[in-house]
């Protein structure tokens, strides 16, 4: 009997510990439908439409980029006559209203300064703000939503409305690319995961016809779907495009994601401003699976967003911290269970993670070459320095066993049994103190010299550990009902067309 | 740019100009028929890496 239940126990270490392979072959089956892309897309509905299209631009002290956006969004490609630009000033206390009543009058009947005299609400208000002002007279017959500090490249608005001449698309979206100019290593890691979240993952969602998330950049609404909507923008919550995503596509139409549509934005340049930013979106994200609680799994409910590989994509993320503890904490007990059953666990493990790892990184480079160029040590370096050195030790074990021991010999270093254990529990734990490191990267960043250090946090922990750590850092602001303020991310104007 | 269309009363095949909308619609499609291909190209040299461990590294 206690051999039964030590033999169960054993069992359920087992499945915890691959259960941290799902957001891996969740990634993988992503990617495999963006191959799919290629012959079920939306391209065949499109046609040359250009309906009269107003721009809503939300802008707090946004004096140094807003007169540049306003221009340039006038210059695109579309038809004079069919495009006006309302930009929404949040009670800036800058230039922006200075500059804007400037445009205003350089521009008569294309642009118009929308005042917020109470501003700080958050973007979701100020957005509302606008549409208000812009449902309430018929001439638009579809509404682009945008930050102000982004750049559609010439022809992005009229490759996404090309989609609106289906009646059952009602939201567009665009690729965002990361544009700063001058970029640190933290943009070209921002650069490099748009790719696997936006040009890769927004190409599988077109597949199963239900969208994430709109990209809060890039959104072209139809009217219709819009009014459909409620004419606003929800206002209760920290992920406004996501919720706006979910009801446009509860409504019963669909959500497109237009790949070949370009906008360049400007990310956050530090850890700092990084963890605000996704913090705000990670909480954003707790509070759209807590409000759509009936819906995941159920596809009788709502037979796009309720399907099994849309739940399973949107849970693969919003639970990977998790997936990656329970996986390491396992793999311990089971080494101090089962040594050697721990080790076969853990091999498995990992030869999924790098037999997924190559596809999503080279794939990654294939969807968008000029990105990859510009980030491709990012992309290499996406799980980490030491995610790498366990993926090379997995898959080429003569590495470790014989090499590196050889190394160790010629440097007068004498590597015994207990270092060997010592380095098997350590990417043991790996998975759970790689967001610990993650985490360290952002600490140390505020603390005078030590903060050159920081960049290396990142590369050695990686990328995606650091996104874990806030997504983590989201559970608990959200258990603990902390606060939700509205934290804009800093924006400078080096965002450039590349 | 141009692309043949068949002439509707004598069944010839001529050149007209393909209009800038329906060019960039086929550049889209074409670029999305081509990620099918790399992803079949990077599948395929997975594979052969990972029969390459097999055979190598026993």
């Amino acid at each position: 009997m206690i051999a039964l239940l030590a033999r169960g126990g054993l069992g359920v270490l087992v499945v915890v510990v691959m259960a941290g392979a799902i957001p891996l072959l969740a990634a993988c089956w992503q990617f495999l439908l963006i191959g799919v892309h290629g012959v079920r897309n939306h391209l065949g509905a499109v046609a040359d439409v250009t309906p009269r299209t107003a721009i809503v631009v939300p802008a707090w002290n946004e004096g140094a980029v807003v007169g540049a956006t306003v221009e340039r969004l006038l210059a695109m490609d579309y038809p004079r006559d069919a495009l006006r630009v309302y930009v929404v000033d949040d009670a800036s206390t800058d230039a922006t209203p200075a500059v804007l009543e400037a445009k205003v009058r350089e521009h008569p009947g294309r642009v118009w300064h929308l005042r917020r005299e109470q501003g700080g609400e958050g973007k979701a208000h100020t957005l509302n703000h606008g549409l208000r002002t812009i449902l309430a007279d018929d001439w638009a017959e579809a509404v682009l939503i945008i930050d102000a500090d982004v750049i559609f490249v010439d022809d992005a608005l009229r490759k996404m409305a090309r989609h609106l001449a289906d009646p059952a698309v009602g939201a567009v979206t665009a690729y965002i690319k990361e544009g700063s100019r001058p970029a640190n290593y933290l943009n070209r890691f921002v650069g490099y995961e748009y790719i696997t979240a936006q040009a890769a993952a927004r190409r599988a969602q077109n597949v199963l016809g239900a969208m994430v998330c709109l990209a809060g950049g890039a959104q072209l609404h139809s009217r219709t779907s819009l009014e459909a909507i409620g004419g606003r923008i929800d206002t209760t919550s920290l992920a406004e495009d996501t919720f706006t995503t979910f009801m446009t596509q509860r409504e019963g139409r669909r959500a497109v994601f237009e790949g070949n549509a370009i906008v360049w934005a400007e990310e956050p340049d530090t850890i700092g401003g990084l963890w605000k930013q996704r913090l705000r979106w990670a909480r954003g994200n707790v509070q759209v699976t807590k409000r759509y609680k009936r819906l995941w799994f159920r596809k009788w409910r709502d037979r796009r967003l309720g399907g099994l590989s849309f739940g399973v994509f949107w849970f693969s993320i919003f639970l990977m911290p998790l997936f990656m503890i329970g996986s390491s904490a396992s793999l311990v007990t089971l080494y101090f269970a089962d040594a050697p059953l721990a080790w076969r666990v853990f091999h498995l493990l990992w030869i999924t993670n790098a037999v997924v790892y190559l596809f999503v990184t080279l794939f990654s480079f294939a969807i968008d070459p000029q990105t990859a160029r510009r980030s491709w040590r990012e992309g290499i370096l996406f799980p980490g320095v030491v995610s790498l050195a366990i993926i090379l030790a997995t898959c080429l074990p003569p590495l470790f066993h014989r090499w590196v021991p050889a190394v160790l010999r010629l440097a007068g270093l004498a590597p015994g049994h207990a270092l060997a254990h010592a380095a098997i529990l350590f990417a043991y734990v790996w998975l759970s103190c790689s967001m610990l490191v993650a985490w360290a990267a952002k600490l140390l960043e505020s603390r005078g010299r030590w903060r050159l250090l920081s960049p290396l946090f990142v590369y050695v922990a990686g990328y995606g550990p650091l996104l874990c750590a806030i997504t983590f850092t989201a559970y608990i602001y959200e258990a603990r009902g902390a606060e939700m303020t509205w934290d804009k991310t800093e924006k400078t104007g080096k965002v450039a067309l590349a | 740019m141009g692309q043949d269309r068949e002439d509707g009363e004598g069944g010839a095949r001529v050149a007209v100009p393909a209009d800038a909308f329906a060019d960039a619609v086929r550049h889209d499609r074409r670029f999305e028929r081509r990620l099918l291909l790399k992803e079949a190209l990077i599948l395929l040299a997975i594979a052969l890496l990972v029969a390459a461990r097999a055979l190598f590294l026993r």
